[in-house]
Formats: structure tokens, C-alpha cells, sequence
């Protein structure tokens, strides 16, 4: 084997131009797919990251009907069926049955204008919420403070205003203390957030957070409401998981084997989602930059028959002495999947290289996994091995004595 | 002059010559530096042709709708997704804006109104059942009795409404193909009820299936049609109105106007305040689509083409081999008083028939994979685009003219004397 190896290393050397052009051919075919699936996990990455800022990565929400727009119409009239709208009672049980297990925080949301004076932000994403929210997602606060369990006790028309909502009614000035007008009531700005960016076209930055009981002075109380919840610190995510079903379970009064009267959103199903929508854009991607691997499969194959034919003579000579079939099959597969191999980890590297330039200076959250670099070179290899073969074939059928008589 | 264009012509015949006998003599080679070539033009022409088939069928989508209609809505953007915030609180149209349109409007024929009702709310789905068959995704809408004619439907079967059955709010429908199907299979559907949200409804006519497709499916061939005056009675909440200004002959433009300056009117938008409702036309929306899938079709293209490249430096490969292993033999010809350039014609002129011949069997496998695809998925185009042909050939040739340059040149300098010498 390591013979077969050292002999085609000394076959390559003694034809480099040929032997690149060959492993320029895997190279541009490796580099086109270490970079377009780099490209797609980034673009998967940047979308579940962005989910996880939106919704948070340890939390679940509860619901009459958790993910309306991600269900099939026939499921969605299901669960509306099924499903009996949640109310602040059932929270109030949820809490009372946690045993400091699972942190509840209910999250009604509408859609508002926000007046200072006389500047207004139209159509904020007015939220009524409670203080435990913070402790669920990445709500930092860059000025004043977020909702506190005072707050959630009395109801305070008190708000927190997004980044968007703060920079459009308070240009100038400082909102901290200043009065807003939501549905027509007087509001006190207590906290402003740090600015979150935006996920796929909304910005995250137009939210108002206000206490729930204010929140239905202002709207009238929620159709349904829906309920974030995570684990208490230190509790296993599967076992929050667990006690906020049972509990619900047992709030519906459902029998063993009876299906969910709710609806529970985890961040696995979000992700699901996520995944499915990046694997629709790769159905395309895969299979024209596969085209570019076969390609590049049939120039190796080329390259490696006119090596065999070249040395038609040689081989034949060898064959005389006693060399097996298959010493000659190894040699001439050893051949081809060096050069494929050399072409593959080419290609690897530019990707990786600009795939980290990318990364550096674009700051573009792409990056080559472990899982593509190990494809990519198991791909290589394995488009040498198919390459040689019918090279490896004829050099092992040729006849010796008519070898030998070549010139 | 004479002189010298004859010379160039049997220059050109003897380095054709004495490129088609290498190719001749090293068929196995040649065969598979064509066989690379091949996989790239075919990548490139096959998905060059279903890019042009999707932008096709989109485009025929929008053009379905009438492209003589201006379509108005209150927000901007596609009508049966959920609009942006900025536009969500703006007014809807109602059906008196499009009575005004018909009335004020002289370069407006006939205005055609469409009413969206939701068929999946927070509180209820409606589902369409006939018999023991059911839809779930079935789509709502309601139709002026003239909608159909402005939209230029083709009926397979029945009519459309009368102007009495909409103002009598009759339980009549009209259906498009899909759902037809779903719901009666094979039983013709005219004259046959079905329940809907709860109610009985007749169908009086079928819609033909649209031509256009988003991607594969026509949302129109699932829409179940109703008289405006049945929605208003059954489904009061619905209030997304569409309005389908048909333009009269040759005066688009001046209609859009006066749309536009109707709807100003009637919605008191303020001087110089900006419309809260947006106009387009088919052309306009298809022009939207490809300005956006531009990018997309370049990025996949350019994809495609790497397998191109790769069929490139197949050839080029072959040519450097094929130049090595000449080596003495141009090194006699040099000697025995062959110019260079005559050298380099050889070798370019080998890559170029190379290339040559892969291109013309990849568009011929393309041409023939695209006739089947055509027949499996009616949506895709039977020929491709000719621009793609034409690129697929010129760019093998070129690949070809590109890659045989370097070993060609290279040929061309050799030293004589060091190439007699070579073994």
C-alpha cells in the first residue's frame, strides 16, 4: 500500500502541469461546495439566532394554539376546536402548581399608536407581560429599568419602550419619566432597551413592554392568553418541560392518552421550522454544484488514463517481472486519489480561507463546520477512487507481451 | 490580398487537419475532454432554461389577471400575504371607491371588484365538503358579476353571475379548477351543491386552469368564488376589497392617472400627503419579480457554471498532455520551417473543435433532457431559451479558445533544437 502511494507520488511529480490541472479540477469542485454550504448554514445560523432573540432559547411557550402560521389549515380548525382558550386563571395555577420549577411569564401582544406630545409612532408591538419575562429573554435595558413584581402587582401604567419607539418620540430628550399616550391612556416611560437590530425584515427594536393588568385597562381582557415559560435556574429544560404539560394537563382535567387541550411551542420546533426552509434552498444548490463534482470526477479520470497510457510499456515491464494485477490496480487508484485528495484539500483551504475573511471582515456569521470539512474530504476521495476505476481497469487488462511492444 | 487570404485558408486547412488526427488518434482522451465539457453545458443550459421557465410562468401568472387592469389596494405589496406594519393601518378600499373609478374615470372601461374573505381567522376555518369529499385550503373570495370578464376567465364549464343573483346575495359559486376537482372528482360540478362554512352553495360555472404558475401552483385554481351581495350578507367582516380598473384600449397610462387621482379624491387624501393605497399593473409587478429574482438567477447561474470551468480545464489538460507528448514533432515541424503562429493555429484550432463538439452534444442533450422535462412538468419550456443555447455553444468554443491558449503558446515557443533533442 504504502509502495502503491510512494509510486504514485513519484507518477505525479514527474507530470505536474497535468497532474495540477487535474487537482485544479476537484479543487474549483470542493471549493464551490465548502462554499455554498457554508452559505446556506449561515444563512440557517443567522435565522435560528435571530428566532432565539425573538423568542429566547430556553423558553417555550404555551398556548390555545402556539404556532398559527406553521400548522396546516386542517390542524390549525383542529386545535381551535380542541383547544379552549387559555385565561389568567390558568396561569394563576401554573404558578401555584410550579414548585419553583418552572418560571411562567404571560405575553399578550397588540398592535398600537404611541403619542408623546406630538410625535407619534404608528403600529408598535405593544406587549402586556410580566416582570419574570425578563428573565426568559434577552430584554437588556439600556436606561431606567425593566418591569419589576411591583409592577405585575398593581397594574402601574407604567411602560418600557423599544429602541425604534424611544429614538421616534424622544429625539432629544430623555424618556425616562415622560408621559406616553397609548388607546388613550396616560403611560410613564420607567426603562428603555438597548437596541436589538432586526430578524428577517421587522425590526425587534418596536416593542412597548407594559404590565398585564395595565395592558387589559388599556385593550380589554385577551381572547386567549399565551404563556412564555422556561426552567427555574439550575432545572433541566425536559423537566420544566414536563411539569408545565402536566400541569396544564391537569388544569383541563384530561385522561391518560387523551391529546394535549393546548398547545406547547419549543424551541426544537422552531428550529425545525427554520431547518426545513434552509434544506428547500439547498434542493437547488446541491445538485447543480454535485454537476461541478462530476465534472471534475471525468477530467481526473482523464488525466489519470493518459498517465496509464503513457506508461503502457512501463507497466507491461512490470507485469513481465511479476508484478500482481492488483499491485498494478492499486498503484493506478493510489494515483487518482492523490490527485483527487491533493485537489480536495486545495479547495478546502481557499474555502476556509474565504470563508474566514468573510467572516472577519464582512462579519458574516458563515462558517465551515467540522461536518463539511470531513465530507468534503471523504467526497474527494471517494471521486478519486470512482475516477481511477476505469483507468485502473485497463492498465490491469493489458496484455502483457502487447504492452511490451509498445513504443 | 488574393495571395494572403489563401495563405490564411490553407494555414487554417492543415492545422484543422493535423488537429482533427490527434483528436482522431487519441479517441478515449478526447472523448472524455468532451464528456466534461458536456456535464458543464448541460448544468448551464438545463437550469438556464427552468430559471426561464419559473420567471415565465410567473410572469403569465400576473398577466392572467388582465394586462390592461390597474389593480388598486390599500396596502402595498402582494394582497394574500399579511401586509408590512407601516401599511396595516391604513383604510381599506371599498366598493364605493370602485363605483366612483367607473363613474369619473373616462379612460376606465369596466372596474371588476374582488373582496377577500378570510378563511382561516383566530376563531373559525372555513373548510368546503361535497359529498364525502373535503378541502381545507380552499380560498374565499368575492366577485363583482363583471370580475370575471375584466380578468379575461376562461370558463371550462357554466357562466359566470348575474348582476340579480349578487344583488338578491344568492348561495351561488363559481370555482376554480383545482378545488372543482377536489371537491366532485370526476361529476361535473355545475349544478351540484357543496357546503361552506356551514352554508349550501350551487355552482354555476368552473374556471379553466390558470396557465401561470408561482412555483408550481396557481392560487386562483383553489379560490371558490362568491356574489359580492353573499359575502356582504354572510361574511360582513370580510373587508379587503380589490379593485380591477380595466384599462380602455391604449390608454394605460392616462387610466392610471385617473385612478389614481379618483381614489385621491375619494379617500381626501391631502395635497401633498402621499397616497395610502397603491396602483400597479401586471407589467409592474413582473418587472418587481425580476428585479428581485435577477440576483437569485445570477447567483445560480454562476453556479452552474462552475461546472463549465471545470469542463475547461478538462481541455486544457488534454492539451498540455497533448503538447508534451508532441514535443519532437513540433520541434521538426519548427525546424523544417513552420512558422509559429502556424503552431499555435494547430493547437488552438484542436481545443476550439474539442470544445466545439462538446458544445454542440451538450445543448443537443440538453435540448433533449428539456423535451422530456417538458413532458413529465408541463410547466417547464420545451426549448430553451435560445440566449441559452447560444451562450452554451459560445462559451464551450470560448472555454475551449480559452484553455488551448497556454499549451498553444507554449508549443509555439518551444526551442527546435531543444525539442528534436526531447524524448
Amino acid at each position: 500500500m504504502i509502495e502503491s502511494l510512494r509510486q504514485a507520488a513519484g507518477t505525479l511529480r514527474a507530470n505536474r502541469l497535468r497532474s495540477a490541472l487535474g487537482a485544479l479540477a476537484i479543487a474549483v469542485a470542493v471549493f464551490t461546495q465548502v462554499i455554498v454550504v457554508a452559505a446556506l448554514d449561515g444563512v440557517a445560523a443567522s435565522a435560528e439566532a435571530t428566532t432565539a432573540r425573538a423568542f429566547g432559547s430556553e423558553t417555550f411557550l404555551l398556548g390555545q394554539v402556539a404556532a398559527p402560521g406553521r400548522v396546516s389549515r386542517r390542524e390549525f380548525q383542529d386545535q381551535l376546536l380542541r383547544n379552549q382558550p387559555i385565561r389568567r386563571s390558568d396561569w394563576r395555577f401554573l404558578e401555584s402548581v410550579s414548585d419553583g420549577l418552572v418560571e411562567y411569564a404571560p405575553n399578550v401582544q397588540t398592535v398600537a399608536d404611541v403619542t408623546a406630545g406630538s410625535r407619534t409612532y404608528e403600529t408598535a408591538a405593544v406587549s402586556g407581560t410580566t416582570s419574570a419575562l425578563a428573565g426568559m429573554r434577552d430584554l437588556a435595558i439600556a436606561t431606567g429599568r425593566f418591569l419589576i413584581p411591583d409592577d405585575d402587582r398593581t397594574g402601574t401604567a407604567v411602560v418600557v419602550l423599544g429602541a425604534d419607539v424611544a429614538d421616534e418620540l424622544f429625539p432629544t430628550t430623555d424618556p425616562l419619566g415622560q408621559p406616553v399616550r397609548i388607546a388613550g391612556r396616560r403611560f410613564d416611560v420607567v426603562g428603555v432597551q438597548v437596541r436589538q437590530g432586526s430578524s428577517g425584515g421587522t425590526s425587534l427594536d418596536r416593542f412597548v413592554w407594559m404590565p398585564l393588568a395595565a395592558w387589559e385597562r388599556a385593550f380589554g381582557a385577551p381572547t386567549t392568553l399565551p404563556i412564555f415559560a422556561s426552567a427555574a435556574p439550575g432545572v433541566p429544560a425536559a423537566v420544566a418541560e414536563e411539569r408545565a404539560r402536566v400541569s396544564m394537563r391537569a388544569r383541563r382535567n384530561q385522561s391518560p392518552g387523551e391529546a394535549d387541550a393546548f398547545d406547547v411551542l419549543t424551541p426544537d420546533a422552531a428550529r425545525g421550522f427554520v431547518a426545513s426552509l434552509s434544506s428547500r434552498v439547498g434542493v437547488a444548490a446541491g445538485p447543480i454544484s454535485l454537476m461541478a463534482l462530476l465534472a471534475a470526477i471525468v477530467v481526473v479520470t482523464n488525466t489519470v488514463l493518459v498517465s496509464v497510457t503513457q506508461r503502457t510499456r512501463e507497466i507491461g515491464v512490470r507485469r513481465a517481472l511479476g508484478a500482481t494485477r492488483q499491485s498494478v490496480l492499486r498503484e493506478v487508484l493510489a494515483e487518482s486519489a492523490l490527485t483527487a485528495m491533493i485537489g480536495g484539500l486545495v479547495g478546502l483551504g481557499l474555502a476556509v480561507g474565504v470563508v474566514s475573511v468573510l467572516a472577519g471582515v464582512a462579519e458574516l456569521p458563515v462558517a465551515v463546520s467540522t461536518a463539511t470539512v470531513m465530507t468534503s474530504l471523504v467526497a474527494s476521495a471517494a471521486s478519486g477512487i470512482v475516477a481511477g476505476w476505469y483507468p485502473a481497469r485497463r492498465a490491469t487488462r493489458l496484455v502483457i507481451v502487447d504492452a511490451l511492444r509498445t513504443e | 490580398m488574393a495571395t494572403t487570404q489563401h495563405r490564411w485558408y490553407s494555414a487554417l486547412q492543415e492545422a484543422g487537419v493535423l488537429a482533427l488526427d490527434s483528436i482522431r488518434t487519441h479517441k478515449a482522451r478526447s472523448l472524455l475532454a468532451i464528456i466534461g465539457l458536456v456535464i458543464g453545458i448541460v448544468t448551464v443550459v438545463l437550469v438556464a432554461s427552468t430559471l426561464t421557465g419559473l420567471r415565465n410562468s410567473v410572469a403569465a401568472l400576473f398577466r392572467e389577471l388582465g394586462s390592461d387592469n390597474i389593480f388598486a389596494f390599500h396596502r402595498g405589496g402582494d394582497p394574500y400575504t399579511p401586509g408590512s406594519d407601516a401599511d396595516a393601518n391604513r383604510r381599506v378600499l371599498t366598493v364605493a371607491d370602485a363605483e366612483a373609478i367607473e363613474r369619473l374615470a373616462p379612460s376606465v372601461g369596466a372596474v371588476g371588484i374582488q373582496v377577500l374573505v378570510p378563511t382561516a381567522t383566530s376563531t373559525r376555518v372555513i373548510t368546503a365538503r361535497a359529498g364525502g369529499n373535503e378541502s381545507d385550503t380552499v380560498l374565499l373570495e368575492g366577485a363583482s358579476p363583471n370580475f370575471f370578464e375584466v380578468t379575461d376567465t376562461i370558463f371550462s364549464a357554466g357562466r359566470p353571475f348575474t348582476d340579480t343573483e349578487s344583488l338578491v346575495a344568492a348561495p351561488v359559486a363559481v370555482l376554480g379548477a383545482n378545488i372543482a376537482r377536489a371537491l366532485f372528482g370526476e361529476t361535473p360540478p355545475v349544478g351540484q351543491s357543496f357546503l361552506l362554512g356551514g352554508d349550501r352553495y350551487f355552482v354555476v360555472g368552473v374556471a379553466a386552469p390558470r396557465q401561470g404558475t408561482f412555483f408550481g401552483e396557481n392560487r386562483n385554481d383553489r379560490v371558490v368564488s362568491i356574489p359580492l351581495g353573499t359575502v356582504r350578507q354572510r361574511f360582513p367582516d370580510a373587508e379587503q376589497v380589490v379593485i380591477y380598473a380595466q384599462a380602455r384600449e391604449g390608454l394605460r397610462a392616462m387610466a392610471r392617472s385617473e385612478t389614481e387621482t379618483v381614489l385621491r379624491l375619494t379617500r381626501q387624501v391631502a395635497p401633498d400627503a402621499e397616497n395610502d393605497f397603491t396602483l400597479s399593473t401586471s407589467d409592474q409587478i413582473i418587472a418587481q419579480f425580476d428585479q428581485v429574482g435577477a440576483q437569485i438567477f445570477l447567483a445560480t447561474l454562476a453556479l452552474a457554471g462552475v461546472s463549465l470551468v471545470i469542463g475547461g480545464i478538462g481541455i486544457a489538460n488534454v492539451m498540455v498532455i497533448s503538447v508534451t507528448e508532441r514535443t519532437r514533432e513540433i520541434g521538426l515541424r519548427l525546424a523544417i520551417g513552420a512558422r509559429r503562429q502556424d503552431v499555435r493555429l494547430q493547437f488552438l484550432l484542436e481545443s476550439a473543435i474539442l470544445a466545439g463538439i462538446g458544445g454542440v452534444v451538450g445543448v443537443t442533450i440538453a435540448l433533449l433532457l428539456g423535451a422530456l422535462a417538458s413532458a413529465l412538468a408541463p410547466a417547464f419550456p420545451a426549448l430553451p431559451p435560445l440566449w441559452a443555447v447560444v451562450a452554451g455553444v459560445c462559451s464551450a468554443v470560448g472555454v475551449g479558445v480559452l484553455a488551448g491558449y497556454l499549451p498553444a503558446r507554449r508549443a509555439s515557443r518551444l526551442d527546435p533544437v531543444e525539442s528534436l533533442r526531447y524524448e
